[in-house]
């Protein structure tokens, strides 16, 4: 197991690292954008103490980013509440905005790349427009992204702001319509939490099930063991906050809305990862059963090398193949098949030529906040 | 077995630790670990780091770097990649450009990570135990002055970073070669016939550049900070008179924050930090067309504070 | 009538020299302002006031315009 999961695992061994694994330990978490994870893990067991002086200052330089971003964060909130509202729509914040501003565990230390919002799909006209009157705008996108978006997924192109440089990602639903699931916007909205005036986030079962739909559909895993920390870190809080009671809710959820595999995948590598304490009967009742059965060895193979740090000194063999598949199928989950092979053909031959591609393709495949 | 200097290494074992585990190098409260199997790499650190203090193997690096070719469209193409920790920051760089873009990538890893100190982007030079200040915008003529100075016996703390621990008035010094581009190149050679100069990386997108070994004065790897009094704004303008004139410090506050790296990543620390910096100094903007008036000059103000 | 109001905290770098160094803490903007401007905005330190007792509307309007007052 990497050193960096042995240690957000068990902060206490912390103590018994040498300089020469801290110099292992730190390239991997900066990797997985987890230094300011790390350090907030750390801190918090009270191990801090333990941590030669050369290593907290990167520590505690990832802290000072992390910081940055929430009170950025802040600051952004002030001026989208009124936007939206002009709009109509409250602020439902997804994913890192709405950790960190709900105080879920997943926000210790966590970073940011956007902030991800939830609209109404009837709303969005409205939306962009009171966006674009605030300065936020989609800037330069050539026309087959801009397609791209429109027609395949559940957000819109970014939009960036003209003078705070802010990156805003509108969703409209929490997986790209022709996917496998059957997402079911109203009841997201149904259950959706206030946490403060003018902005909510979603319950907690679909917080947990868009985490794991997520991080299961997407196709680049940059942030893979982030995102699995997110779903770590909202099971425990929830099962705990919600009682026995949270996983029959939880596995409903995912039967309503389509989405039982992403929850078992979630399930499965939460806890071999990182040892998400779960009722052996909720994965049980997942598991996938027939055919489809026989596709978890291979399932899980490249699964054990997405949620492994991207770093030589614990990258598993076939790493860049899995990581490959992963791509493949996230579009495979969402687009049939005969427009996929044009498209990745279109996005290859775009990589090929940066020159090409004036919006590169990062968020066609997305990387999420 | 370890060295104290890299140019007790000897080419063939300096050789080894580029194209093994790594060359391991202290830079001021820094260590980086550098692997490349570029011949011009070996060469332009034998050239211009012989005095730089090594680090024993099997402890802590802050900055894992690698420079090499990675894929075979690089390989075909004579093209290098950039790696920090495994992260490739910038896209794929021509050979021919190598050396620049080696300390171009060193910077860049202080640059964007490390916030421990209040980071301006700054020249730091020091003499008679005072550290000064140079704040500039690319092309300011900041590198230049910074190599004229060097060879008339300042002490160079950094040619780009200043580190400013926050609530000191001290600078740490983080010293590297100096950078200099185009016409300085050949200035700074005429100045000094025994001038040491690396690699010239043609072409680059700032044009031609080269960098000079500043490491002259005695303590120019001494760690201990230095404290800072001075604080001048260097303006290069072909054929005008040597002026300096002294700027308010709030205005100098406000450019030097703006170039900064992270005063806006520390929030109230860093307006804090700044705050207490700048009161200790005394702020110039310093125009010059002529190095060494310009050079006279300071020698001439440091010695007024000293 | 209209009242002024203060965005947010704010933090200044006075050394008596016509130019303020102002830092805005919720935005972590820097501005570099006039006197005049940071004698306005300590008087709103004090609570919201009324347009035609600032008069100052073009000021206020720049102070406005960098996100550091606004008008209720």
């Amino acid at each position: 197991m990497a050193l960096l999961v042995e240690l957000l695992r068990d902060p206490g061994c912390a103590a018994g690292l040498t300089p020469a694994q801290w110099d292992v330990v730190v390239p991997q978490a900066r990797q997985a954008h987890l230094l300011a994870t790390l350090a907030a893990r750390l801190w918090e067991a009270g191990v801090s103490g333990a941590v030669p002086p050369e290593v907290a200052r990167h520590l505690g330089s990832a802290v000072v980013l992390q910081r940055k971003q929430c009170q950025g964060l802040t600051y952004e909130l002030r001026h989208l509440v009124p936007a939206l509202a002009e709009a109509g729509e409250p602020l439902l914040l997804l994913k890192g905005a709405a950790y960190i501003v709900a105080a879920l565990p997943p926000a210790a230390g966590r970073l940011m790349s956007d902030i991800d919002i939830l609209v109404h799909a009837g709303s969005l006209p409205a939306v962009e427009a009171a966006l674009a009157a605030h300065g936020w705008s989609a800037g330069k996108i050539d026309p087959y992204n801009e397609r791209y978006y429109r027609q395949w997924m559940h957000e819109i192109p970014p939009l960036g702001h003209r003078d705070r440089r802010s990156t805003l990602d509108v969703h409209h639903s929490i997986l790209p319509p022709t996917s496998t699931g059957r997402i079911d916007v109203d009841a997201l909205w149904a259950q959706a939490v206030a946490i403060q005036p003018g902005v909510c986030v979603l319950g907690p079962e679909d917080m947990v099930l868009h985490s794991a739909a997520h991080l299961f559909h997407e196709g680049e895993f940059g942030h893979g063991l982030r995102d699995l920390l997110d779903l770590d870190g909202l099971l425990r809080h929830f099962a705990e906050q919600g009682g026995e009671g949270f996983y029959a809710r939880l596995t409903d959820r995912a039967r309503h809305m389509g989405l039982q595999r992403p929850l078992y995948y979630a399930c499965v590598h939460a806890t071999r990862v990182l040892g998400t304490p779960l009722p052996p009967a909720l994965v049980r009742g997942l598991r996938p059963r027939g055919l489809a059965a026989l596709k978890a060895p291979f399932m899980d193979f490249l699964f054990r090398r997405a949620f492994t740090p991207d770093h030589s000194s614990c990258r598993l063999p076939l790493t860049g193949f899995a990581l490959f598949c992963l791509y493949v199928r996230s579009h495979y989950l969402r687009m049939p098949l005969h427009l996929l092979l044009p498209h990745l053909l279109r996005k290859a031959w775009m990589d090929l030529r940066p020159e090409a591609a004036s919006t590169p393709g990062r968020k066609a495949a997305g990387q999420g906040g | 077995m370890s060295y104290a200097r890299l140019a007790d290494l000897g080419s063939d074992a300096l050789g080894e630790q580029l194209s093994g585990d790594g060359l391991r190098l202290r830079v001021g409260p820094y260590c980086y670990a550098i692997q490349s199997p570029e011949a011009v790499v070996a060469r332009g650190l034998a050239t211009l780091y012989g005095d730089f203090p090594l680090v024993p193997a099997g402890g802590f690096a802050d900055f894992h770097v690698t420079f090499g070719p990675t894929g075979w469209r690089q390989r075909l193409r004579g093209q290098l990649d950039f790696f920090l920790d495994e992260r490739r920051p910038f896209g794929s760089v021509p050979r021919s450009q190598a050396y620049a873009f080696l300390e171009w990538g060193l910077n860049w890893c202080l640059s964007v990570t490390m916030n421990e100190y209040l980071k301006l982007h700054a020249a730091v030079v020091a003499k008679d135990g005072i550290a000064l200040v140079m704040p500039g915008l690319p092309g300011a003529g900041k590198s230049t002055l910074c190599a004229a100075l060097a060879l008339r016996g300042w002490r160079v703390l950094s040619d780009e970073h200043a580190l400013i621990p926050p609530g000191r008035r001290e600078v740490v010094p983080v010293y590297r070669p100096v950078s200099l581009k185009n016409a300085s190149i050949n200035v700074i050679r005429g100045r000094d016939a025994a001038a040491v100069i690396g690699p010239v990386s043609n072409d680059t997108h700032k044009g031609s550049v080269a960098h000079l070994k500043a490491d002259l004065h005695p303590d120019s790897h001494c760690r201990a900070p230095v404290a800072a009094r001075l604080m001048v704004f260097p303006e290069f303008q072909a054929g005008a008179p040597l002026e300096l004139r002294p700027k308010g410090r709030a205005e100098s506050f406000l450019f030097a924050a703006h170039h900064a790296f992270n005063y806006s990543l520390l929030r109230e620390a860093g307006f804090d930090a700044m705050c207490h910096f700048i009161d200790g100094l005394d702020c110039f903007d310093l125009r010059y067309s002529d190095l060494d008036a310009a050079v006279a000059r300071l020698d001439a103000l440091v010695g007024e504070f000293a | 009538m209209p009242l002024w109001e203060l965005t947010g905290p704010l933090q200044f770098y006075d050394r008596s020299e016509g130019v303020v160094v102002c830092y805005h803490a919720d935005s972590g903007d820097t501005h570099l302002i006039s006197a005049d401007a940071q004698q306005l905005l300590l008087q709103l330190r004090d609570g919201p006031a009324d347009a035609a007792v600032l008069a100052a509307d073009a000021l206020l309007a720049e102070l406005a315009a960098a996100g550091l007052v606004y008008c209720q």
